[in-house]
């Protein structure tokens, strides 16, 4: 994000997320009106605006408020875990995850997050198998299962079966950066020229994406040190902390 | 007595109230129906069960042309999608509106098919909410612009609970509390208190409480009808419930978002009545009088004098005005401006009575009212007297003698 988008919507840090530094975030406007109403769109909506503003534990505290009005919304649970995942609260997340299937959640919209939840955690073979659960589906959702499913293969040490349905004519909308490191997995394109083209991306989240799946292809092919490069250049993109590709990174530097 | 109470515990507002009284019908498809086709244009009632924290109850909901109509106290935020959970984002913070003046709105209401009875009173209730409007915003009542409650939903909402009291015809409405909520709301005004100023003006000298829930709990709308139709406010009375409706709103809070409507008999216990009086001396007779006149024309129950001696061997009348509760700060007033007293005193005195009604009979001598009163296992009839006096003056007749006549002719 450019630096006067910043100004103008701040973020909370990693470190006040993850870390013990405190989150001196003043409230944007529209959450002071969200506060001052206390039924259920109003508190679920109060978990999202403070969620767009990074500062999941408090959207996490929002949303279990509102929980205590209905709990029986699958939508909802699902963006509890979402941000308890990101909280790195990993048994709060998978207990949530699953009651949204109980509630009514299909498996196919559970099982990204899940895979996600299951990269995290270095089970890569289970990660695998809960990406390989999104297919088929539009190729907007496709695009980024794949990407998951090649790095969690890459890891685990399987073959990376997903990559047969990679087509180049997908329509994957604004989820190119995915797209841009598939191509790099499809040996469509060298990675050399994937990473220029990510680093001059002036879109944050689209790096991060891109550099990150680079990344972990130049692991699985050997290449350690650029990998490793990679894994720098991704952190240092920290405006878009909380995207799955940048704390796949964080963890995998931990 | 057929008594109605409502139970306003997490506030009102004009589809609860609604659907609170329609769960009291016992066909309520009927009256659906009936609702459906009062002429309101573009609109149409629908119920459906609903439930909260575990009760169930019924929603309606009323559609203009084909689209709910919804409060502006909600408002989504936009914002970017910036990270990859998924998470979903509601961007619906687009509303339109519809402004309507008081003519506008009269206009409308007088082409319903509703009774002329139901009528007053859908106009009764629009009168409280454009008074409120207007004082609000400082501004004629001809002038003013109704929002949220100028639309068609809301008239919908009026006419329905209207025609339901009419159905239902309660001898008395006890109404308890009202929790308004608290914070702050948005509305098409701007960001306003709660309880929004139209509503604060509405439920004036009205026992209301705003708790711990923060949003607006009750509307403009559904205060007015509250004001319009309750002939007391207070706890629930001992009553024998028959039948219980639970009217659900559209939002879901912690506590069960509904009124409560519960239609039963209360016992002939009597009522309470505030008895004001004061020592005078040195008023006339007919200054005396005057006072009671006036009080009489400001809704005293019962107004009498008894002679007292007073001090310094003055000899001076007891005035007694008795009234109801909600008249006690008006009479106080007038007693101190029509008497010469220095000082009033009130006791709180419950009252026993029986109930009455008027029947208007047909005789030689033109129509003659009487007066029917019972309870308490006793049944009384009693000619009106000015009817009887004038009958008697234009005939030459006595009193005694025009009864018998009457009563000859039954």
């Amino acid at each position: 994000m450019p630096n006067d988008a910043r100004k103008k919507h701040p973020r909370a840090s990693l470190a006040s997320q993850l870390g013990d530094e405190p989150c001196a975030l003043e409230d944007a406007e529209e959450i002071f009106w969200l506060r001052e109403l206390d039924d259920y769109r109003s508190r679920v909506a109060l978990g999202d605006a403070l969620s767009a503003q990074y500062r999941f534990r408090e959207a996490v505290k929002a949303y279990r408020n509102a929980l205590r009005i209905r709990s029986d919304d699958w939508r909802l649970m699902s963006h509890l875990a979402g941000a308890d995942l990101t909280l790195r609260r990993f048994d709060d997340a998978r207990a949530e995850y699953l009651r949204c299937l109980s509630l009514g959640a299909n498996q196919k919209s559970i099982a990204y997050p899940l895979g996600v939840w299951h990269y995290l955690q270095g089970d890569y073979a289970e990660a695998t198998a809960r990406f390989g659960e999104c297919l088929p589906c539009g190729d907007e959702t496709a695009i980024a299962a794949i990407y998951w499913h090649t790095l969690s293969c890459y890891r685990a040490g399987l073959v990376p079966v997903l990559l047969k349905d990679y087509r180049q004519d997908m329509k994957v909308g604004h989820h190119t950066a995915y797209q841009l490191a598939v191509s790099v997995f499809c040996n469509e394109l060298p990675w050399e020229q994937a990473l220029r083209q990510a680093e001059q991306d002036e879109n944050a989240l689209n790096a991060v994406v891109a550099i990150y799946g680079l990344c972990g292809y130049l692991s699985f092919i050997g290449k350690k040190e650029e990998s490793m490069c990679c894994l720098k250049q991704v952190l240092m993109r920290d405006s878009v902390w909380p995207c799955i590709s940048y704390l796949a990174a964080w963890n995998d530097y931990k | 007595m057929r008594t109605l109470y409502l139970d306003c515990g997490m506030g009102a507002a004009g589809d609860m109230l609604a659907a609170a009284l329609l769960e009291l019908l016992p066909d309520q498809d009927t009256v659906l129906s009936e609702l459906n086709v009062l002429g309101i244009p573009g609109v149409e009632i629908k119920k459906k069960a609903a439930q909260k924290c575990g009760i169930t109850g019924t929603h309606i909901s009323v559609t203009v042309n084909g689209q709910e109509e919804e409060s502006l106290d909600f408002s989504a935020y936009n914002h970017e999608h910036e990270h990859e959970h998924g998470h979903e984002h509601s961007h619906d913070g687009e509303h339109t509106h519809h402004h309507s003046g008081m003519h506008e709105i009269e206009h409308i209401i007088e082409s319903l098919r509703l009774s002329t009875k139901v009528q007053s009173d859908v106009l009764a209730v629009y009168g409280l909410i454009a008074e409120a409007e207007s004082h609000a915003h400082g501004v004629p009542v001809t002038d003013i612009h109704f929002h949220e409650v100028g639309t068609m939903d809301a008239i919908a909402d009026i006419a329905a609970v209207c025609l339901l009291m009419d159905k239902l015809a309660p001898q008395q409405v006890v109404v308890s509390p009202i929790h308004v909520g608290s914070g702050h709301v948005r509305c098409a005004h701007g960001i306003l208190p709660v309880p929004a100023p139209a509503t604060a003006y509405i439920l004036r000298d009205v026992p209301i409480y705003g708790g711990g829930v923060k949003g607006e709990l009750c509307t403009p709308t559904g205060a007015a009808l509250l004001k319009h139709f309750a002939t007391q406010f207070g706890e629930m009375p001992v009553m024998r419930v028959k039948t219980i409706g639970y009217g659900m709103g559209r939002k879901d809070f912690e506590a069960a978002n509904c009124v409560r409507a519960l239609l039963g008999e209360t016992e002939e216990c009597g009522d309470t009545v505030t008895k004001l009086s004061c020592n005078l001396d040195d008023m006339t007779a007919e200054d005396t009088s005057f006072a009671m006149e006036r009080f009489f024309e400001a809704g005293a129950l019962e107004v009498y004098t008894v002679p007292v001696g007073m001090k310094k061997s003055r000899p001076g009348v007891l005035l007694c005005v008795m009234c109801r509760e909600s008249e006690k700060d008006n009479m106080v007033r007038l007693m101190f401006r029509h008497t010469t007293t220095l000082g009033v005193r009130e006791n709180i005195s419950r009252r026993y009575t029986l109930e009455r009604s008027v029947v208007t009979l047909e005789t030689s001598f033109g129509p003659v009212r009487q007066k029917l009163s019972q309870g308490y296992e006793t049944t009384r009839a009693k000619y009106e007297f000015e009817d009887l006096a004038k009958i008697a003056r234009e005939k030459g007749l006595s009193l005694a003698e025009v009864k018998k006549l009457i009563e000859g002719q039954r």
